[in-house]
């Protein structure tokens, strides 16, 4: 097979890449005023694969890294004020998770052990067309081996949220490959901003958990009674009182493994209640969920390690743009 | 917590439970389901349809056979 491939990047205007757990879209504006993208160039056209490789000068000259790739799904000319454009609206690989539907019924583990929440995961990505590659795993979604059942009709991102849902463990998109992060309170930064490279705009929120009691119920099948588990955040309960939810599994048949759900429910309270962005000048080696460092002294930061959530790449020759906004969330 | 519809392939007397199809689903059968004790088990005919409520929709052990019918 001979791969087609044609070279945009001189007539883009502007750009805006957004990557966020669950979310990727791309959208690039081509300069048409000459009526050259009237007739799209081969092989641009609906469902051709658009690759972003975002470029920047180092010490080295100008450099660019290969990035995200997306699908495009809709294109749109406008004109307005004498200037004509053309618009690529592209997804990444989560909008090809969300459109997927299972066509048929699996059941997982009914009578003995067969996958586990990881080869679970495994199964149903590569039915959707990606690969999984661990950057790093907990013990959990590696030992947990819960009867599940997924049903005709039901979407790829429901599923996966699901799955997820039942470890620390998350994901993130490049290509057709998934990457397995079990982010830890304990990971080093990979990088750091505020010094050598500048923060340009800023802003840290840090608010009250959502929750900070959690009951966990499952069912011990040999003793045939039901396991029930409090984890509790004292700290935001002396502050904040209780903000209990209840979270139900049968597939929970442990006091541990009750225990350990609880307490992945809490971190992630805690990780939401911390957010914020940083504006800096394009990073094209940042990915979601590495962990950074922050030395920011208008906000009275030194060293700060956050950990990245979000990544918008935006782009616009008009106004002289060419940033990145980084969303933060805690480690 | 979902409502669906089923067919009933089989039904266990022995621990009140059934086989059953999905709606939606082909060939595919769901064992070991739960049948509520307030259905007589001489009604439980296979290819009647099913009321299946699961209280969790991607564990086939929280599932519940509510009522059978025809149509």
């Amino acid at each position: 097979m001979i791969e087609i491939s044609v070279d945009l990047s001189p007539d883009v205007i502007s750009l805006r890449q957004e990557t966020d757990p669950g979310r990727d879209t791309l959208i690039a504006e081509l300069r048409n005023d000459d009526g050259r993208y009237n007739s799209l160039p081969s092989p641009l056209g609906m469902g051709c694969q658009l690759d972003v490789s975002p470029g920047y000068i180092t010490s080295q000259g100008n450099e660019m890294s290969s990035g995200q790739s997306y699908t495009l799904e809709a294109y749109e000319y406008v004109s307005k004020g004498g200037s004509s454009s053309l618009f690529l609206y592209a997804y990444g690989g989560w909008s090809r998770i969300s459109r997927w539907i299972s066509e048929s019924q699996f059941r997982f583990n009914e009578y003995s052990d067969e996958m586990n929440v990881k080869q679970i995961l495994e199964f149903v990505l590569s039915r959707i067309g990606f690969r999984l590659e661990v950057v790093s795993e907990s013990s959990i979604i590696t030992g947990f081996y819960p009867d599940f059942t997924i049903h005709t009709g039901i979407g790829g991102d429901i599923v996966i949220r699901k799955l997820l849902s039942m470890a620390p463990d998350v994901i993130f998109i490049e290509g057709d490959i998934a990457y397995l992060v079990n982010p830890l309170a304990s990971d080093t930064p990979v990088y750091s901003y505020g010094q050598d490279h500048v923060v340009t705009e800023s802003r840290y929120r840090s608010s009250s958990w959502k929750l900070n009691r959690i009951t966990v119920e499952g069912y011990d099948t040999t003793a045939e009674e039901r396991i029930i588990k409090d984890s509790f955040a004292w700290e935001q309960i002396y502050e904040q009182l209780t903000r209990t939810t209840r979270l139900i599994d049968r597939n929970i048949s442990t006091v541990e493994d009750a225990e350990e759900r609880g307490e992945t429910y809490l971190r992630n309270a805690e990780s939401e209640a911390q957010d914020g962005m940083i504006s800096v000048p394009v990073n094209c080696g940042q990915q979601l969920y590495d962990v950074i460092e922050i030395t920011d002294k208008r906000a009275g930061l030194i060293e700060e390690k956050k950990r990245i959530v979000g990544v918008r790449l935006i782009h616009n020759s008009r106004k002289g743009e060419y940033r990145q906004d980084l969303v933060l969330g805690a480690l | 917590m979902d409502i669906v519809k089923g067919i009933l392939n089989s039904f266990n007397t022995g621990n009140y439970t059934a086989t059953v199809q999905i709606s939606g689903s082909d060939k595919v059968y769901l064992n070991g389901v739960a049948v509520s004790r307030n259905i007589p088990a001489e009604e439980m005919i296979p290819g009647r349809s099913l009321v299946i409520i699961f209280f969790d929709e991607f564990n086939s052990k929280e599932a519940v056979i509510t009522g059978i019918y025809t149509q």
